[in-house]
């Protein structure tokens, strides 16, 4: 149950690349996701959290010890990387491992690892070399043996992303319920927004060498508080609008929205040029308006996506996506009334972070 | 625009049948989408159609005239292939600029057609980098440009071009590359092995399993109505739902019914000419199951089923459910978490369920249709 505490982590690979820029955050002992695309910076964070590379500044703490002079084995961490590593022993002996390396009695070892392999459903396998076994299994037996002792911390680094897809839902569920039962703390780094939703309770999303956001994985997807985090959580991003502040009024391409004073005034200490979000799913659509404040626009597009329909609109000067689950008669071409409710909207600085 | 004629082609690879007899046909004014699995012979049929690899036998037919035996610069097709291989030593301009080049383009000419395409595959930025220098999906999208700057081509093969993307890039790409295609005004066909691409992309859809065609039609109206098992699984996101359940007869009453474990009974009496032998398979899709109100009528039937997990897809749920050993899924259009052991009452409609002979996988009927 550590608390992992990073402080102000900088990391400057040879060539001058920054690849972590002022990282300070603290890990909740649960079920954390560090989620990035490629090139953010996460793996590098991560190697840094697990003692695989020291950071060329900042502390890194778990609960209140200073561990950045520790190696992986001092910090007693356990890990799990997107390719099984199984060592050219029977899966017993690769289960058992960290336990005999630890000189657990004889007894003790067989009872944990018997325990661990009739959870992850390896108890038919474990006489068998592990080195010979499909990539499924070998990365059952790599978690197998991170979970059979009672380490610190668990890093898990995309370790699904090999793995058959029926198997990787088995083995997701599975994890869902060691967190639950065994209440470590365990850090997940994955780019696959999917993944993080599905597991984590909290969601650290990172790019370009920083933290944008750390927060429930609810309050990720609902209370993004930066634009990237708004674009990359969510199926499609939320749609972001270029706006400026003009007198009472929002001017949204040729739309204006008019704005309540107690909003007025915590925009206007950041200029006059924001950017308003709001989620596919918040924006209504009919044929027919309902009032005069309705925004005509033209559909452009229909995405079917099987069970519901993204919508392409155009016009006004602006651009939206609507997701629709109704059975209404579109067509491309066709001109649609939109609207929304104004709480449903997020709003935004310029330079990414939210406002409102 | 070019009306093809797939007919009766076969290929054999070392011992083993890669295309079986296949035949379709693919409209000139839709955009059609091959899906099929890995193996199911999409890579093999775009090279057979585009010239690239002869069949063993069959012929292809462009606008009624068969073109089997010609080469694939005779036949104005473009193509882009899955492990896209760009010019390393050349730029993004220059990779994407090659056919023109071939073409023996005035400059300007060039200048301009790989500007314009590379400004709607928002590569523009990207025109004097290396291929070394750009990420995977940038490279992906130079490949589609250097495949679709060129205007002579009739037909345009595209194989996977999204499934090497990140997918952010894949959410905005399959929008993009719909309106980019549409606007070509060519013949398109698209091989992916992601209904999302056949649903989104593409209005005909052509269903190919271990080298046979399963089903072809409009995507809507193949989803629909899947001819067996397969296709339920292949045009579907997730896919389709399938129960056993056998036919038991209350000969005093004259009623037919179909018993789900014992436990519940769906009155098919209307259909029992149709159900002759013992065994079937209900066929239920993911975002026709829902959460049961309480009060159930008899057109629909009720399961307690306990939470697996929950997978949240972007903006979608996905929930994982048990039943007595059967699993199910449903699919939510929105974002809901029920946690893993939790229990759920689950309906679905009757006129939801679709009967599949278990024997062999074909469709039988649709309740209530």
């Amino acid at each position: 149950m550590v608390v992992v505490r990073l402080e102000n982590i900088k990391h400057i690979y040879p060539g001058n690349v920054e690849a972590v820029r002022g990282v300070s955050i603290t890990f909740d002992s649960t079920f954390n996701a560090l989620l990035g695309p490629s090139g953010c910076g996460k793996t590098t964070l991560m190697k840094i959290i697990a003692g695989l590379l020291r950071p060329t500044e900042g502390k890194v703490y778990f609960d209140d010890n200073d561990v950045t002079d520790l190696t992986p084995q001092a910090r007693n961490i356990a890990m799990v990387f997107q390719f099984p590593v199984v060592y050219s022993m029977s899966v017993f002996d690769n289960i058992a491992f960290p336990l005999k390396v630890r000189k657990t009695p004889e007894i003790e070892v067989r009872k944990r690892v018997h325990e661990i392999a009739k959870f992850l459903d390896l108890e038919k396998v474990l006489h068998l070399d592990a080195s010979i076994l499909d990539i499924n299994t070998r990365q059952r037996v790599a978690i197998a043996r991170a979970l059979v002792r009672d380490p610190t911390l668990f890093i898990l680094d995309e370790p699904f992303s090999n793995i058959d897809p029926s198997q990787r839902l088995i083995l997701r569920a599975k994890l869902k319920e060691i967190q639950r039962d065994l209440r470590k703390t365990m850090i997940f780094v994955t780019h696959d927004q999917t993944e993080a939703l599905t597991l984590a309770n909290k969601i650290a999303v990172m790019k370009d060498g920083k933290i944008l956001q750390y927060d429930d994985s609810e309050r990720i997807y609902h209370e993004p508080q930066h634009i990237f985090v708004a674009y990359f959580i969510g199926m499609p991003g939320m749609n972001l609008l270029e706006t400026y502040l003009e007198n009472r009024l929002l001017k949204v391409g040729e739309i204006s929205i008019n704005v309540p004073q107690n909003i007025r005034e915590l925009l206007e200490p950041h200029g006059k040029e924001f950017i308003i979000g709001i989620r596919a799913e918040h924006i209504d659509v009919g044929k027919e308006p309902q009032n005069h404040k309705d925004i005509p626009l033209k559909c452009t597009l229909i995405e079917n996506l099987g069970a519901l329909r993204l919508l392409h609109l155009e016009g006004k000067g602006i651009t939206l996506k609507v997701k629709i689950t109704s059975a209404l008669e579109i067509q491309e071409g066709m001109i649609l009334y939109v609207r929304f409710a104004l709480d449903k909207i997020k709003i935004f600085k310029k330079s990414g972070e939210r406002i409102i | 625009m070019v009306f093809i004629k797939i007919e009766n082609i076969s290929k054999t690879y070392e011992n083993r049948k890669v295309l079986d007899n296949v035949s379709f046909t693919i409209n000139d004014k839709l955009i059609t989408c091959i899906l099929g699995p890995a193996n199911a012979g999409k890579t093999t049929l775009l090279r057979i159609i585009a010239g690239l690899e002869s069949p063993d036998g069959g012929c292809i037919k462009f606008d009624g005239k068969d073109v089997t035996p010609l080469k694939p610069i005779e036949r104005k097709v473009a193509m882009v292939f899955q492990s896209f291989a760009l010019y390393p030593h050349m730029t993004v301009f220059d990779n994407i600029a090659s056919p023109l080049k071939i073409a023996k383009l005035p400059y300007n000419e060039v200048k301009k057609r790989v500007n314009e395409i590379a400004e709607l595959l928002k590569i523009a930025n990207l025109l004097n980098r290396r291929p070394i220098e750009l990420s995977g999906g940038e490279r992906q999208r130079v490949a589609i440009a250097r495949a679709l700057v060129r205007d002579d081509a009739e037909v345009y093969l595209l194989d996977e071009p999204l499934t090497n993307l990140d997918y952010k890039i894949r959410e905005e790409m399959r929008a993009e590359l719909r309106k980019i295609l549409q606007e070509r005004g060519k013949t398109i066909v698209i091989a992916s092995p992601d209904p999302l691409d056949a649903f989104a992309i593409s209005q005909y859809v052509v269903i190919l399993y271990m080298g046979k065609v399963l089903q072809e039609g409009e995507v809507q109206k193949v989803y629909e109505n899947p001819r067996n098992t397969l296709v339920g699984k292949i045009l579907a996101r997730p896919a389709m739902n399938f129960i056993e359940a056998s036919v038991k007869k209350d000969e005093q009453n004259y009623r037919t019914f179909l018993s789900i474990e014992d436990e519940i009974l769906i009155d098919v009496t209307k259909y029992r000419e149709l159900l002759v032998e013992d065994e079937y398979l209900l066929g239920i899709r993911p975002e026709r199951i829902i959460l049961s109100s309480g009060k159930i009528s008899k057109d629909y039937i009720e399961l307690t089923t306990n939470v697996i997990l929950t997978e949240i897809e972007g903006s979608e749920s996905i929930v994982h459910l048990e039943w007595k050993d059967k699993r199910f899924v449903m699919f939510n259009p929105h974002i809901r978490r029920f946690n893993p052991g939790e229990k759920i009452k689950i309906c679905i409609r009757l006129e939801d369920i679709y009967i599949f002979r278990k024997s062999d996988g074909q469709l039988v009927v649709r309740y209530g249709r």
